[in-house]
């Protein structure tokens, strides 16, 4: 990608059809956005055309999600190193903490939005907020969390937890 | 809206189990039959096998979800020498009976799991951990056990291995140096460990030189003096060599009336033959920090860490001021 590039903005059209202007240093966290523009031979072009619409994600999480690249766009890029990554979730920075005290439908939405647009720093650090979000919870809280379902029978999940008293010890 | 666990794809929901901690899991894991199932999708990285034995022979086959959860695989016996039937609950929340010939004795079944165990997990055991149940058992028992743990690990062939970074083997008994020693050089095609601990036995040069390894650990207990010099001094010329990272030494027990004492050819030797980076000095069940030294010794330690700079691992380092050894946390 060359300065020009870089210094140029893209549009991105909502699903509720709401365009947003992006600086191009700033999507460059989203692969799927990357790979599209490269692929359609529009990465070092002065004007990248029409509104890349971005499906199934509305304006209100777009916006929120644009609003993340903007803060960590000049973040160094993380290594690939997915296999020995220590599975931590006490390392979320306190800004986004604070960007993601938002409703569960509202984080749910925004897993499904950094996953389709793969930006994978959110959808990590949002990961991470919901495995923290039912931390320390009981499985009763966890499934109204999640609304889930208890299909166990009593004896299965006297079962289930004889086991996870035997890994407590 | 509220959060939809179902409503994620299925990698989603991967991504999140795999940032649980593992108490989340273990509660999420009883939430339903298909948490469940979910949960034990990211028990893949099974990376621990352990054994105890205590009263009855038990054999466990530890599986670590993420850090610390994990599941068995439980072998019992039902009468005194054979065991059967042999019930044993594997990973995956999958059943698998294993039932013995009646010419099988209770150790063939043992080999026949465990090596079934070793073969699943070749690929992803990343360490193997043989230790003796801390129950108090007579012994009469203990002898017995041991002899028969002995027996079937003697007839494994933990070099299949391919990942294992970490080995640590308790004898169950001191009587079995040979044994040992036969058991660990069958892990010269191990490669790159990085951690290995070295039990109270008599072992060889012969067993270091042929492991990749940058930690050991050496426990000295119940060597004789002369042994410790001349062992470790072997061990210590070795690990120059390969530039291992640390050595963890330990030479007696805290609260023994006749403490060993570092000699100061040992520390000579130490200091001498091994330029590592880290270093963990103990005494007397001790880290330094409330032996008495002498002066000459602190003087000779001082000397010894200003020269080569040594960083110990307990954070910790310290100074001579007049004739008192003095610590330091690191970073004052």
């Amino acid at each position: 990608m060359t300065d020009a590039a870089q210094e140029r903005s893209i549009k991105l059209l909502s699903s509720d059809n709401e365009t947003f202007q992006v600086p191009r240093n700033v999507i460059r966290l989203s692969n799927t956005i990357n790979t599209l523009l490269q692929d359609l031979g529009l990465d070092d072009e002065e004007d990248a055309g029409d509104a890349i619409p971005v499906q199934n994600v509305t304006s209100t999480i777009l916006k929120k999600v644009i609003a993340w690249c903007q803060h960590h766009h000049e973040d160094p890029v993380a290594a690939d190193d997915s296999d020995s990554r220590e599975k931590r979730t006490d390392d979320i920075s306190s800004w986004d903490v604070e960007f993601l005290k938002v409703d569960q439908g509202t984080l749910f939405e925004l897993i499904l939005a950094a996953n389709y647009l793969d930006i994978k720093g959110l959808l990590d650090v949002s990961c991470k907020t919901v495995a923290n979000m039912i931390k320390g919870k009981s499985p009763e809280e966890i499934r109204r969390t999640f609304n889930i379902k208890n299909d166990f029978t009593p004896e299965e999940e006297e079962q289930i937890r004889k086991e996870n008293a035997w890994c407590e010890d | 809206m509220s959060f939809d666990w179902y409503g994620l794809p299925a990698e989603l929901r991967c991504m999140i189990l795999e940032r649980m901690d593992d108490e989340t899991l273990m509660s999420f894991r009883m939430c339903s039959r298909k948490c469940f199932v979910s949960a034990m999708s990211v028990t893949s990285a099974v990376d621990l096998i352990g054994i105890l034995w205590g009263e009855f022979i038990e054999i466990f086959f530890f599986m670590k979800i993420s850090k610390q959860l994990y599941y068995k695989v439980m072998i019992f016996e039902d009468d005194d020498e054979d065991m059967t039937p042999v019930d044993c609950f594997m990973i995956s929340n999958e059943r698998r009976h294993c039932t013995p010939h009646k010419d099988q004795t209770f150790e063939d079944v043992t080999v026949q799991l465990f090596k079934m165990h070793l073969d699943f997990h070749r690929n992803t055991l990343q360490k193997l951990i043989i230790r003796k149940n801390r129950e108090e058992i007579s012994t009469e028992l203990r002898d017995k056990r041991s002899t028969q743990i002995n027996n079937i690990i003697s007839r494994m062939d933990f070099t299949v291995l391919k990942n294992l970074d970490v080995f640590e083997y308790e004898p169950p008994t001191t009587s079995n140096i040979d044994f040992f020693e036969s058991k660990i050089l069958n892990f010269r095609q191990v490669q790159k460990m990085t951690d290995f601990s070295i039990p109270n036995t008599k072992f060889t040069i012969e067993m270091i030189k042929e492991l990749k390894t940058d930690r050991i650990t050496i426990d000295a207990k119940g060597l004789e003096d002369q042994d410790i010099v001349e062992i470790l001094m072997d061990w210590i010329n070795e690990a120059h060599y390969r530039n291992v990272l640390l050595i963890e030494l330990t030479l007696e027990d805290p609260g023994n009336e006749n403490p060993r004492r570092f000699d100061k050819s040992l520390l000579d030797g130490l200091v001498k033959r091994f330029d590592t980076k880290y270093m963990w000095f103990e005494e007397n069940g001790d880290i330094l920090e409330n032996v008495a030294f002498s002066n000459q010794k602190q003087e000779y330690l001082y000397t010894c860490i200003l020269k080569k700079n040594y960083i110990f691992i307990d954070k910790r380092r310290f100074k001579l001021e007049g004739d008192t050894l003095m610590w330091f946390p690191l970073g004052i």
